[in-house]
């Protein structure tokens, strides 16, 4: 039995593009960034809880600087070695062009309020003290601030896998989407 | 095989956003009052079926039915994909709500083929074993046309594979298996019990070849 050389001609072509295709993160995908101790660390994940590895993450500053690269684990979490208290913008992109983005907003500035204020020249031995104190305290809270960043980085991500989740909800909602319009078009359909 | 927006070029958007939409139109003209609740009922199903995932190493591919939707409802299938398509880039965010014209088109390409498929099939036997047999080849060559029309989308927008030549991905062969058995066990059922669901003898549902 011989194959038909049109045949062949049809289906090769077809076959080719069929095996370079690639189904991975062909979906919504997400992202979660926070930072963490000097570093910023997240992870890219398609479902809530089903990280994706090997994705190139860039992180960049307003003004398009990139600050640094780093590529998914087998989890889908990065972590990037940026010390800075701009707001970072940061982009992860798949092997089939899919993306996902996510912004770290810059640091509050009350601890450089505290660190810029400037005593009167009348008050400046007790101000002295005074700077001492606050700056002590400014310290005191921006250890406070860590621990709490650190102790809510959990929930943060936690409450961003939920967020990604479809719920019975949206199904159900489509479905019902789907139904008003096919009900729409029968009406209109009987008006004809 | 979902495409997300920002991938593809604005020249692949606009033509495949253009045929799709005259593609929609015939299918739009093409409805009546018994091909409505067909039309519904598969556009729902095709709209859940992206949420059953068949895991693959680590991704994941998912039912996308191409198959039936295109043995059952002919050209009426772009209006059903347009709606579910729709629908799954607002709720579920698979696929872009700007390249929403490039997945009907991903999607619904293939799914005529496959009603071509079974209208010649249809010519030579048929014979409840011959359509399932048919219904088999249409689950998977649907998913192999997706694949194809995905993949040549991806490099008309000059979208960089990385490492093309080593993504020879075996993902979509558990999906071709099962959706050609899906395929195959409904398009039996539904010659047996309702052949006028496959619309075998209709004149008018000649896809463009």
């Amino acid at each position: 039995m011989t194959i038909p050389r049109r045949f062949l001609l049809a289906v090769l072509p077809l076959l080719a593009l069929f095996l370079i295709s690639d189904v991975a993160h062909a979906h919504g995908l997400h992202m979660f960034a926070a930072r963490e101790d000097g570093r910023i660390t997240g992870y890219v994940y398609a479902h809530a809880d089903e990280g994706i590895p090997g994705m190139t993450v860039t992180a960049r500053t307003t003004d398009d600087e990139v600050l640094g690269t780093a590529i998914t684990d087998e989890g889908g979490a990065f972590s990037l070695d940026i010390d800075t208290e701009e707001e970072i913008r940061i982009t992860a992109v798949a092997d089939d062009g899919h993306h996902a983005h996510a912004t770290v907003p810059a640091l509050g500035d009350d601890h450089a309020h505290a660190h810029d204020h400037a005593p009167a020249p009348e008050q400046e031995h007790a101000a002295d003290d005074a700077h001492t104190q606050n700056h002590s305290h400014a310290m005191e809270l921006d250890d406070m601030g860590d621990v709490v960043a650190q102790r809510l980085l959990p929930l943060e991500q936690r409450i961003d896998s939920l967020e990604a989740k479809i719920g019975l909800r949206d199904i159900l909602g489509g479905i019902g989407y789907i139904l008003g319009l096919a009900g729409i078009a029968a009406f209109l359909m009987r008006r004809k | 095989m979902h495409i997300s927006d920002g991938v593809l070029s604005s020249e692949v958007l606009l033509i495949s956003s253009a045929i799709s939409a005259g593609c929609v139109a015939v299918g739009v003209a093409r409805l009546d009052d018994e091909k409505i609740p067909r039309v519904a009922l598969l556009a729902a199903v095709f709209f859940i079926s992206s949420l059953i995932r068949i895991p693959v190493g680590h991704s994941s591919a998912h039912l996308v039915l191409i198959g039936i939707m295109g043995m059952t409802l002919g050209w009426c299938v772009f209006p059903a994909l347009a709606v579910a398509l729709l629908l799954q880039a607002a709720l579920f965010g698979h696929g872009g709500v700007v390249a929403l014209g490039a997945n009907i088109a991903v999607i619904g390409a293939p799914a005529l083929a496959c009603r071509g498929l079974l209208l010649a099939g249809a010519r030579f036997n048929t014979h409840s074993g011959a359509i399932a047999f048919t219904g088999a080849v249409c689950g998977g060559v649907g998913v192999v046309l997706g694949c194809a029309m995905f993949s040549l989308f991806m490099i008309a927008s000059g979208v960089e594979f990385a490492g093309l030549a080593a993504i020879v991905s075996a993902a979509h062969i558990p999906l071709i298996i099962i959706e050609a058995i899906i395929t195959s066990v409904i398009a039996a059922s539904l010659y047996r019990l309702k052949p006028d669901a496959l619309a075998l003898t209709h004149s008018v549902e000649i896809p463009a070849p």
